[in-house]
């Protein structure tokens, strides 16, 4: 693995003019998943933008510490979705490149490999690039929170759920939950379950 | 569908000609048990706990299917589904059977990729009341029970780090303008009160 990312950042040093959206830089990001595990992948799909990948047939082992002990991610979240899939999302950086990579694990079926997502830009400066990290991890929480709260069955009474959410977050918080509730409402056009 | 029925229907006949059985005695244990039986052709291991008056009998490897069978035959007051904080399938409903209050959880464990087929387990809960209104109070109770369990358990797996404002946004999403405005209404009172 460390190979890989050598390589990458070797790839990097001496590519400057693959920036993103160029088909060198997600040729690249390629083979340095690829570097990350002893087989090939059964498919890779790179958008037309050339900076998002999808790759089936991820090793299971890739999220858990490999990735993680190498690239030592800015952020890390594992979560379920409503369908029983196991869900890592972690945002890093390798040199100038900011990946926001999603794992998503088959809970139920036997015949299911792991598939990552993983959305790539090459920003060269330090500032900007701090900032895209934030902004990526704020994203990935509300993605987070989404998905928690879509495994939470609609039919709830709300009053009992408005009991148990004081309860997790506590009298104060309790407060600005409810005035951010709110305010959220305003942000949202069409609400999913009226 | 009809061979589903005849084990609703020997219960019914059991509750007609035993009006005395307490929701404590054995023979109504085992003819609870007897019905859970009516569906599956494997032998049930069980234990049964007693709490007050109310009886709990425990059946592990009770099989995948035997919640939808039993929720289609007694056509609960309440009823959810759910993959809980380990990633396990959870079907809990509250229903009426006679003078009987059933309150059955059957849950499916989380099977990783190559392992065996997880062992589901299922709880019934039941309680027998000749009185009809202490029955519909005890009925309502048990609703609320499930209710405040649900949503205890939904709300624990939201991250406690997770920022206020990212959750109540996600809340708003789920659970639609109307809902989250009686959840923010509730919320404030709530912590007024606490």
């Amino acid at each position: 693995m460390k190979i890989a990312i050598d390589n990458f950042r070797a790839f990097l040093a001496t590519n400057p003019a693959a920036v993103t959206g160029t088909a060198a830089l997600a040729e690249a990001v390629k083979s340095l998943f690829q570097g990350f595990q002893a087989f090939p992948f059964e498919g890779i799909d790179v958008d037309a933008s050339h900076s998002d990948l999808t790759i089936v047939g991820v090793s299971r082992r890739l999220p858990d510490y490999r990735l993680e002990d190498e690239v030592k991610p800015y952020g890390k979240h594992v979560s379920f979705d409503s369908d029983g899939d196991e869900i890592t999302d972690m945002i890093f950086a390798i040199e100038d490149v900011v990946f926001n990579a999603s794992f998503s694990a088959p809970g139920y079926s036997d015949d299911g490999d792991i598939q990552l997502d993983v959305h790539f830009e090459r920003i060269d400066d330090a500032a900007e690039r701090r900032k895209r990290l934030a902004a990526l991890m704020e994203e990935v929480v509300g993605l987070v929170a989404d998905r928690v709260l879509q495994s939470i069955p609609s039919t709830l009474p709300p009053a009992v759920l408005a009991q148990a959410l004081i309860k997790k977050f506590g009298p104060v918080e309790g407060h600005e939950f409810a005035q951010s509730v709110l305010a959220a409402q305003d942000k949202i056009e069409t609400p999913i379950h009226a | 569908m009809n061979t589903m029925k005849k084990p609703l229907a020997c219960l019914h006949a059991f509750l007609a000609a035993n009006p005395k059985s307490g929701s404590k005695s054995e023979e109504l244990v085992s003819a609870v048990l007897a019905f859970v039986q009516g569906y599956h052709s494997l032998k049930f291991e069980r234990s049964q706990v007693t709490l007050g008056d109310i009886s709990k009998i425990e059946i592990s490897d009770s099989g995948r299917e035997i919640a939808d069978w039993l929720e289609g035959d007694l056509e609960p007051l309440a009823r959810y589904s759910y993959v809980d904080g380990e990633c396990a399938n959870v079907t809990r409903f509250v229903a009426k059977v006679g003078q009987l209050v059933l309150t059955v959880c059957h849950i499916t464990p989380w099977s990783g990729k190559n392992e065996p087929d997880p062992m589901c387990r299922l709880a019934i809960d039941f309680q027998r009341i000749g009185n009809r209104s202490k029955f519909n109070t005890a009925a309502r109770q048990a609703v609320e029970r499930l209710n405040h369990d649900v949503c205890a358990e939904c709300v624990n797996r939201i991250p406690a780090q997770m920022p206020v404002a990212t959750v109540a946004e996600a809340v708003a999403k789920r659970f639609g303008r109307a809902t989250a405005k009686y959840m923010a209404k509730g919320l404030r009172s709530s912590s007024r009160k606490a």
